[in-house]
């Protein structure tokens, strides 16, 4: 079967150039009934992607989702610090580009455009 | 002649990582480093695009930030991407060890960075720098000179290796004498650089402390004092010499106007060798010089006093670590923002649990540090409040580092606060009995005065509506300097903040009286209490104490100087009790000092009597009607 993948990497910080990768196979996220794929950022352990060493990120602090034709959305999850796309707060969901900049608290993420394979 | 080798890049970016507060080494760090070699590549490449390097930096820094995390890891682990950018820089190098070019190129082709942003948002053309790095020729040697040190002061190799980086550009340096002062432990002297080619350059004021109270003082610095000062001052011009493998490091305080050949002296010297007269004007001038930026800015600021005042007193506690001992839940657990560290609950013996405090400083050798509240609050003081000193332990298996909150610490009490103020005023052979209420007046004009040990807690609970601005926190008499042209300059920024706009004031009285006054009275008690009653006429504004025949009187006049200021910043005009609170406190600050003279202390401990005296009653007493004390704000809880 297709397995769908996502590469995230860390732009800034301490962590700066870790790459994150998540597959459906390997269990990552939720799959929703419509097929979505909805991925949660947070500084919690639990987190499908953990933001360590950021004490402005919150515990569950965004979900990015990836919809079965491929686009991709962000959503505050109610955060103290917010989320942003580039130099936009984003208030509720936001579409995403792969390539494209986004912040939670102060740690900066980008969704690789093409996924490496190895 | 050493050449400027890849270690000294490393340990630069370290330097800007600290100064960050990020405690990690990123291409940014690296890359800022590179801009700060002096003759380097990096800055011609830059300045060759039209770009000044510290610009660069500036908005580098103005994307990054600085943090406000407590520390997570010792050391300054790289990032992968720093990783990556140090093995393409190797791979450029082949065999050799990676030159400035090489890890210029490697930053600029790995191309993902935060470096790269930032220039691609200035618009700089990446390609067309690429270019410039790669042909450009190196400038010259970039180079690291051994610096002889001369003269008389004597230092130790990290202090004098501290020196040599600091003026690693000079052809030699002359320390010419060590300015008293400095109870901190830190060293204060006046060096001056000696060129190349033989031509001195003015004399300068270099701090050498340990090396994170040097990082924080440039903070400090960079927070509240660098876009406040008067145009000719004392400034922090260069970044700390914090060198690697060293716990000390050291601040250079160069002074901006005419001061050709000729030397600095601080106030305490000025009065010994020169005139106390004359401090009234260089007082007044440095009020006049920063006020209108520093004590004058008059924002509203009412607090509870232990916020701004607890950190000057000894610790709340002084603990035994027990490290074999496994926390109680049960047990007394001790959190920094609650109210034990003022109240006598906690007894000595007992068996506490320590939680969220933050390490303020270590002092390895001795197995001892000291914990206090931590870093969270708009008003800094209280940062350094609910202090807590611990002993006994085994710095060599258990490290600890600066900035790092302890969770669970257990620990058996050896001394409160009670006890180490008890112990000091023992140390005075006092007259008296220190458990009394009242201390029996041995002057004529003088009434009892309260006894201000007993007093402590309860002036800490109380409320004052005061202003809050920025504040030297430190304001001694050896932290004003006076160059020959009769300027004067203050330095040593780390306690600098945003506080209680008196407290300065209040620091600068007591520093006047213990320091220049005690030497100007008779020995022992008897000597303290007539100047005492000196004092106290000048709290009911009676100016004719200024012609007495007493050799304290010219001292005595400067605080009627400083009086007038404190007048200029009272949030409610003839409300002194304002100022006699921070008086009392931080004349009791003065009573472990174990460098002042047994006099100096004695009169410290008396003019916390009178002035705990004078914070009971909301006015002066020359004013008529006294409003009943149980209508006004003052107490908390009525």
């Amino acid at each position: 079967m297709h397995d769908t993948e996502l590469a995230i990497m860390v732009m800034s910080g301490p962590n700066d150039g870790q790459v994150i990768y998540l597959s459906q196979q390997q269990g990552h996220g939720t799959i929703e009934p419509d097929g979505t794929w909805s991925l949660v950022l947070g500084r919690r352990d639990e987190c499908d992607v953990t933001i360590l060493f950021d004490i402005q990120v919150s515990r569950h602090h965004a979900i990015l989702s990836l919809a079965p034709n491929q686009t991709l959305t962000l959503t505050d999850n109610g955060s103290s610090n917010g989320t942003f796309i580039g130099r936009e707060r984003i208030q509720e969901a936001a579409p995403l580009e792969r390539g494209q900049l986004f912040r939670l608290g102060r740690t900066w993420l980008r969704v690789q455009p093409e996924m490496d394979k190895y | 002649m050493e050449p400027i080798g890849f270690s000294d890049i490393q340990s630069l970016a370290r330097q800007e990582s600290s100064r960050l507060h990020h405690y990690f080494i990123g291409v940014e760090h690296l890359f800022i480093a590179l801009t700060k070699l002096r003759g380097g590549l990096t800055a011609a490449v830059l300045e060759e695009h039209g770009l000044s390097p510290r610009f660069v930096r500036h908005s580098i820094r103005e994307i990054i930030e600085p943090y406000q995390d407590p520390r997570y890891w010792v050391g300054f682990p790289e990032t992968p991407r720093t990783v990556r950018v140090l093995e393409m820089a190797q791979s450029y190098a082949g065999h050799n060890t990676p030159s400035e070019r090489d890890l210029l190129m490697a930053i600029l082709d790995e191309g993902d960075s935060v470096v790269i942003r930032v220039l691609a948002e200035m618009d700089v053309d990446l390609v067309g720098l690429r270019e410039t790095a790669a042909s450009l020729p190196n400038v010259g040697q970039v180079s690291v000179p051994e610096v002889p040190i001369l003269g008389q002061v004597e230092l130790t190799p990290d202090q004098r290796h501290v020196l040599q980086q600091m003026f690693r550009s000079y052809g030699q340096v002359q320390t010419v004498r060590e300015l008293t002062g400095g109870y901190s432990g830190a060293r204060i002297l006046l060096v001056r650089p000696v060129r190349d080619d033989g031509r001195h350059d003015a004399a300068v004021v270099v701090k050498l402390d340990d090396r994170d109270s040097v990082l924080y003082e440039r903070r400090r610095y960079d927070l509240h004092v660098k876009d406040r000062l008067p145009p000719k001052t004392a400034r922090l011009v260069d970044f700390p010499t914090a060198p690697d493998g060293s716990a000390i490091g050291g601040l250079k305080y160069t002074f901006v106007g005419r001061l050709e050949d000729s030397e600095p002296v601080n106030l305490r010297e000025y009065a010994s060798h020169r005139s106390v007269g004359e401090l009234h004007r260089l007082i007044r001038e440095v009020f006049e010089f920063f006020g209108p930026n520093w004590w004058l800015q008059r924002e509203q600021y009412r607090f509870g006093v232990w916020r701004e005042y607890e950190h000057v007193l000894p610790p709340a506690l002084v603990i035994d670590v027990l490290a074999d001992v496994r926390p109680d839940p049960e047990g007394h657990v001790l959190e920094p923002f609650k109210s034990w560290s003022r109240l006598p609950e906690v007894m000595p013996g007992e068996i506490v649990t320590l939680s969220g405090l933050t390490v303020q400083k270590l002092h390895p050798e001795q197995g001892r540090m000291q914990l206090a509240a931590g870093s969270q609050s708009r008003s800094e003081a209280v940062n350094r409040c609910s202090k807590v000193e611990v002993r006994g332990l085994d710095l060599s298996t258990r490290r600890h580092f600066r900035g790092e909150v302890v969770e669970a610490l257990v620990g058996r009490v050896i001394l409160t606060r009670d006890d180490l103020l008890m112990r000091s005023v023992q140390d005075l052979e006092p007259q008296f009995s220190p458990f009394m209420k009242l201390i029996p007046s041995r002057h004529p004009a003088l009434e009892d005065l309260p006894n201000p040990l007993l007093h402590v807690s309860e002036l800490l609970e109380r409320q004052i509506q005061g202003f809050l601005s920025t504040i030297h926190g430190d304001l001694h008499l050896g932290n004003i300097l006076v160059g020959p042209n009769g300027d004067a300059w203050l330095i040593d920024f780390g306690w600098t903040r945003e506080g209680h706009t008196l407290f300065d004031w209040a620091m600068l009285e007591t520093s006047l009286l213990v320091e220049i006054g005690s030497r100007r009275m008779e020995p022992g008690w008897d000597g303290v209490w007539n100047l005492i009653a000196l004092i106290e006429a000048i709290n009911r504004g009676d100016d004719r104490v200024l012609h007495e025949d007493h050799p304290a009187v010219p001292v005595l006049s400067v605080v009627w100087t400083v009086r007038q200021i404190v007048q200029e910043c009272l949030a409610q005009p003839d409300r002194w009790d304002e100022y006699f609170i921070a008086l009392a406190l931080i004349a009791l600050r003065v009573l472990d000092w174990q460098s002042e003279t047994i006099d100096g202390r004695r009169l410290a401990f008396l003019i916390a009597a009178l002035a705990m005296k004078e914070a009971q009653k909301p006015f002066r007493t020359d004013g008529g009607d006294w409003p009943d004390l149980t209508q006004t704000d003052l107490r908390t809880g009525l």
